[in-house]
């Protein structure tokens, strides 16, 4: 439950007072207001056009075979049977496809197994016939057979010298990829099956850790976890008599999928068309093309538009799930228990294929760590690694949760190791104004001190409390992004009304609600006058996508420049209207132009342009990409658990999230990105893991694969601490990837809280408290 | 799913005659678990017959005191029945404990008793199961068996029964009302079950013509002195790592019958007349509730994933003979621990 007050109140910064803000500039018919989402209305109705539910004329239904070993040499394959049954319309293996692979940076993915198979749920031959069914039927009537192949599974072993080399061919990247990032970056270095190892140093951890008071080192491991979303990858190709391939897709990044897909089947990027659809939900794991290629090569060979919809059983098998990671930090203290190094490395096992990642290493296994603390030296090592299981992929925040979940752990240790009070030890730490981060950037607005104690003071911290009751802080540090480019375009029509027309879908968070609300404000106009149009990727201009917090910043400043040329070819139209010079134009509150005597709104003079043939009028804009924004954002999470001694059963009671903010565009998207993200949260710290076996997932099924029931829920209190700084235009930060972060390692540190046993490795089981206790009672 | 034959039954004699004259058909009420497993292609029928239109969903009072339970009452009606949530809370208490409410609202207790296993192993069809495939091996042994046996288990097969509603009725001493094309016949709760022994791919002892019709409760209900705990990883939607159903009767301080019964560890819901022999006449204290407790336990053996499930199903059973004898039962709605 959310307390959250209806007043607009004006916030003293230190208090985190509950409020929602807006600066005092903004006209308030726009930012700010909690407007309804624009989609709202087509969702709940069904009226919203999603992948699966688009038709066409002769649409045929495709599916795939996939491996049921994790490494194995295709010996033959004989597709006699499944072509020969009525209502198949085509076939396909791995030698009927080309030989190019895909992959966003890392090109390694072939559309089907060319010869070898990598891991369990790897495509190895494809029909398309007249019905799902007559799909499945097919399937089976393919035979394979493999040779089996020595597999590796844990990535710490595919680094050994003697483990199986999973790619043995060298492996093609996109060079431009990796170097934005900063450090020593390798890729493919000289260590088996390691696709990239980056070193990021900063000062000299190595002499403060050799001379340092005292030094703590800790180990931890999280598990692969799915995105949760409920859309599985859906995705249609139509291939026209003039060749134009039209493409239906569950993808949050359109232009760039387009881009990805003319480079591997050698079509130009202008005879491709990426069509507008709503998506399912994405947390970052609908960034590739997963099925699409499969998909056009089938539509190929068929003569006939193809859909292809993967199913629970895919996605959890053969998604593109978070990675597992196994992390280990050491830290020197000094005697006041002030952070003086943290030396980090951090394991990502990336699976069979390194493709569905955009990046050479996922940004939050180093970007933020220890980001909310002064640690003036700093030396990290983050590694991925091929292994012959289930590739991965990019999930909300990729990398910080399970390296946060190491560093927010490790700090709790440290502090109780040192008979410290948990949020005096982050207080003493906490990163402040002038201070570098970890990395030795700069940031500004650095409020992590304030965060902690907003929501400290609002969870009760010192407040006494009942045997077998638990409570745990942790807290996190993440900019918004402001990486990429977006444009946008804006048309104001003859009757006045504003449209938007962007190439970014909204992937379930109410972005474009977001970016109508923005539109809105410049106009100072109320939502109802901006329509959102999500144009084709022939129509639309570049939009780099949603990821890493850089939506509302980056369309935000498209929108702005947009906005700020629409005004001015407004002034001018007004000026000859008015007969006036243009800089005699004054722009009303209310939307409508003055001259010296003269006054005219905005809707009468696009009827009167109109006349002359000069509406409707269009602006374009495009922001101008830079990394991350240097004003960062802080978040505290607090928990309270219960723990039962006798069954090892622990229920998490309260949640109290304390978040560093800007301006809040829309208070209940704001809000739902929140609570989404703390729910994801609580699945992965209680009860969500990808289990493997041999290299084959187990839990395969939404029964065993266990998402978080709303009977999981703790009761949740919300801390909003508005003071603005922001990034332009309008003082925004960013809340997309700031509370899925962090929460797990405060309810492990409250579980440690409640019984005294540490969990390292996530999620809590009842097995692993009753081992602890266990334990302890053995030492005892 | 592969291509099947439909047909609904509209009288008990048709659907046992139907399911006589269609070799590899199988039964449909709620399809909460049917239609499940023929999606991930783990059940493959020729035919389904439909039963869930046969009149066979009321709960009636018996002469003898007791309660009938047509086999086509939904799991939240027999939850939320007067009747039992007086009488049997026991039963009640375990069926809130099931699936989620949405899945109560369609799932029958005649699916209900002959749900199969949760095995993850069993669901996936690329792997070796004898549950599903006579002779193929059991892949749980040597893998993944968190979820799976600690009592009754064979070298063939270490699946549970996942029932929570089961493990309730096997501590009532329920009797299954059954028809076949050779007619009625009544099977008290412990022999409907069966364990895997040779024959894993059999769960119970109905034949394959026999339709379930009915549960019978006995007068006896235990209203005062119960509980059903189930330890799990999330709080809805999730099958039991160990659950216990307990039903005492106490008389000055002593406990005068015991009925004790498992869940989440073995093929069958899991009684122990030793353990139940060992709590009647003794005081109601903890140590007495441990002593059954190791009983219940002391011919556990786990499986390597799930060993904890030894000792986590021994403080199961304490504390669920402790809220027993102490009126103070688990609640479903508000799981509050600790
Ligand atoms: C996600 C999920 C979670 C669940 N969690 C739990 C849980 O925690 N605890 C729990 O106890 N259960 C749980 N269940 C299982 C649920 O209780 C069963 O699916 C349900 O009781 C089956 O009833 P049904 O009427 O839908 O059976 P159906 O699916 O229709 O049939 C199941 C089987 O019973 C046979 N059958 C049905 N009726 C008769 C009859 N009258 N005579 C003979 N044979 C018959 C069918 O042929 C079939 O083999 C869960 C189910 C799901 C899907
Ligand atoms: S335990 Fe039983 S159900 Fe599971 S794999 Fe073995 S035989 Fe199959």
């Amino acid at each position: 439950m959310v307390k959250a007050p209806d007043t607009l109140e004006r916030a003293d910064n230190s208090q985190g007072v509950r409020c929602r803000m807006v600066a005092a500039s903004l006209s308030g018919k726009a930012v700010g207001q909690p407007v309804m989402r624009v989609d709202g209305i087509a969702k709940v109705t069904g009226r919203a056009l999603y992948a699966g539910d688009v038709d066409l004329p002769d649409l045929l239904s495709g599916r795939c075979l996939r491996s049921p070993h994790p490494s194995a040499r295709i010996v033959s394959i004989n597709v006699g049977k499944a072509k020969a049954l009525p209502g198949v319309r085509s076939v396909l293996t791995g030698a009927d496809v080309p030989d190019t692979c895909y992959g966003r940076m890392c090109k390694d993915i072939p559309v089907l197994a060319k010869g070898v198979v990598r891991f369990v749920g790897e495509k190895v031959a494809a029909v398309a016939a007249d019905t799902v069914e007559i799909a499945e039927a097919a399937l089976e009537l393919i035979d394979v057979e493999y040779a089996e192949l020595p597999a590796v599974f844990s990535a710490e072993e595919a680094m050994r010298p003697t483990a199986p080399i999973i790619h043995p061919e060298a492996v093609e990247f996109v060079p431009g990829a990796a170097a934005s990032i900063h450090g020593e970056l390798s890729m493919y270095p000289p260590i088996p099956n390691v696709i990239s190892r980056l070193r990021v140093r900063h000062g000299d951890a190595a002499s403060a850790l050799a001379s340092a008071h005292k030094i703590f080192e800790h180990s931890f491991a999280v598990p692969s976890v799915h995105q949760g979303y409920i859309e599985p990858h859906t995705c249609l190709v139509a291939i026209g008599r003039d060749g134009l391939v039209d493409v239906w897709v569950a993808n949050k990044g359109p232009h760039i999928a387009r881009t990805h897909m003319a480079a591997a089947i050698g079509v130009q990027e202008n005879r491709i068309r990426f069509n507008p659809v709503a998506i399912g939900g994405d947390f970052g794991g609908k960034g590739s093309l997963m099925d699409t290629l499969v998909c056009y090569y089938l539509a190929r060979a068929a003569g006939r538009p193809v859909r292809m919809v993967m199913n629970s059983f895919e996605e959890l098998t053969a998604g593109n799930p978070r990675h597992s990671a196994s992390i280990t930090l050491r830290t020197a203290v000094d005697p006041d228990a002030r952070l003086l190094a943290i030396d980090a490395r951090v394991i990502f096992n990336a699976g069979a294929y390194g493709g569905f990642v955009p990046v050479p290493t996922l940004h939050g296994g180093y970007g933020e760590l220890a980001g909310a603390y002064r640690v003036p030296n700093c030396a990290i090592e983050v590694l991925r690694v091929y292994t012959n299981t289930v590739p991965c992929g990019h999930m909300r925040a990729p990398g910080a949760p399970q390296v946060t979940f190491a560093v927010e752990s490790h700090i709790d240790m440290i502090a109780h190791a040192l008979g410290l009070d948990p949020v005096e030890m982050r207080r003493r730490n906490a990163i402040a104004e002038g201070d570098l981060t970890p990395l030795g950037e700069k940031r500004r607005h650095l409020r992590c001190r304030e965060t902690i104690d907003a929501g400290a003071r609002a969870f009760g911290w010192d407040k006494p409390k009942s045997p077998g009751i638990g409570r745990g802080m942790s807290t996190y540090e993440h900019p918004p992004g402001n990486f990429g480019l977006s444009t946008v375009a804006l048309t104001i029509g003859i009757d006045g009304r504003i449209t938007l027309t962007l190439g970014s879908p909204d992937t379930g968070t109410g972005f474009h609600t977001i970016a109508a609300q923005l539109v809105a404000e410049h106009f100072a106009v109320s939502v109802d006058e901006v329509e959102i149009a999500q144009g084709d990727t022939l129509s639309s201009g570049f939009e780099a996508g949603a990821s890493g917090q850089r939506l509302t910043t980056t369309i935000g400043q498209a929108i702005a420049a947009a906005a700020d040329r629409m005004k001015q070819d407004l002034a001018a139209l007004a000026a000859e209207r008015l007969n006036c010079a243009p800089s005699d134009i004054g722009i009303g509150a209310d939307g409508s132009f003055s001259a010296p005597g003269a006054m005219i709104d905005r809707r009468t003079l696009m009827g009167w342009a109109a006349e002359r043939g000069k509406a409707p009028l269009t602006c374009q804009g495009e922001n101008t990409p830079g990394r991350h924004s240097d004003r960062t954002s802080f978040v505290a999470h607090f928990a309270e658990v219960a723990v039962d001694r006798e069954t090892g059963q622990v229920r998490l009671r309260r949640i109290v999230t304390a978040h560093d903010v800007g301006t809040v565009v829309n208070p209940i998207t704001h809000q739902g990105q929140i609570e989404g993200g703390l729910i994801q949260a609580v699945g992965q710290a209680m009860s969500e893991q990808i289990v493997l076996k041999d290299g084959a997932v187990i839990t395969a099924h939404l029964g065993d694969y266990k998402l978080p029931t709303a009977m999981d829920i703790a009761e949740l209190e919300t801390i909003l601490l508005p003071g603005g700084g922001g990034t332009a235009p309008f003082s925004t930060t960013a809340i997309g990837e700031m509370s899925n972060v962090a929460l797990p390692a405060a309810i492990t540190n409250a579980v440690f809280d409640a019984v005294g046993v540490r969990l390292v490795e996530l999620p809590i089981s009842a097995e692993k408290v009753l081992e602890g206790l266990r334990a302890q009672a053995s030492a005892a | 799913m592969i291509n099947f034959q439909y047909a609904r039954a509209v009288s008990v004699s048709e659907a046992v005659r139907l399911m006589a004259g269609t070799p590899g058909a199988k039964f449909i009420a709620g399809g909460t678990n049917l239609v499940d497993l023929m999606k991930m292609d783990v059940e493959r029928p020729t035919a389904l017959i439909d039963v869930s239109r046969l009149p066979l969903d009321t709960v009636e009072e018996t002469p003898g005191g007791g309660l009938h339970i047509g086999a086509l009452v939904r799991n939240s009606d027999l939850a939320y029945h007067p009747l039992v949530e007086r009488r049997y809370p026991v039963l009640s208490s375990a069926l809130l404990a099931g699936a989620s409410q949405q899945l109560r609202n369609m799932a029958s207790i005649g699916g209900n008793l002959l749900q199969r296993t949760r095995c993850a192993y069993f669901y996936d069809v690329a792997t070796p199961c004898n549950k599903r495939e006579a002779g193929s091996g059991c892949s749980a042994l040597g893998g993944l068996n968190r979820m799976n046996a600690i009592l009754g288990t064979s070298d063939n097969c270490i699946a549970v029964h996942p029932s929570d509603m089961c493990v309730a009725l096997a501590a009532l001493e329920a009797k299954v009302h059954v028809t076949g094309t050779r007619g009625e016949r009544v099977i008290a709760f412990a022999d409907f079950h069966r364990l895997p022994e040779a024959e894993p791919q059999r769960d119970n002892n109905l034949a394959a013509d026999e339709l379930v019709t009915g549960i019978e409760l006995p007068q006896r209900g235990f209203e005062t002195h119960y509980s059903y705990l189930k330890i799990r990883d999330r709080s809805s939607y999730a099958f039991a790592l160990v659950s216990v159903a307990v039903c005492l009767e106490l008389g000055g301080g002593r406990i005068r019958e015991a009925r004790l019964a498992l869940g989440g560890v073995a093929h069958k819901p899991w009684r122990d007349a030793g353990a139940e022999a060992a709590l009647s006449g003794q005081s109601a204290n903890e140590a007495t509730f441990m002593r059954a407790a190791a009983l219940v336990l002391s011919k556990a053996k786990g499986f390597g994933h799930n060993t904890f499930k030894i000792d986590l199903a021994r403080r199961a059973v304490v504390r669920a003979l402790s809220q027993a004898a102490g009126g103070t039962p688990q609640s479903q709605s508000n799981k509050k621990i600790a």
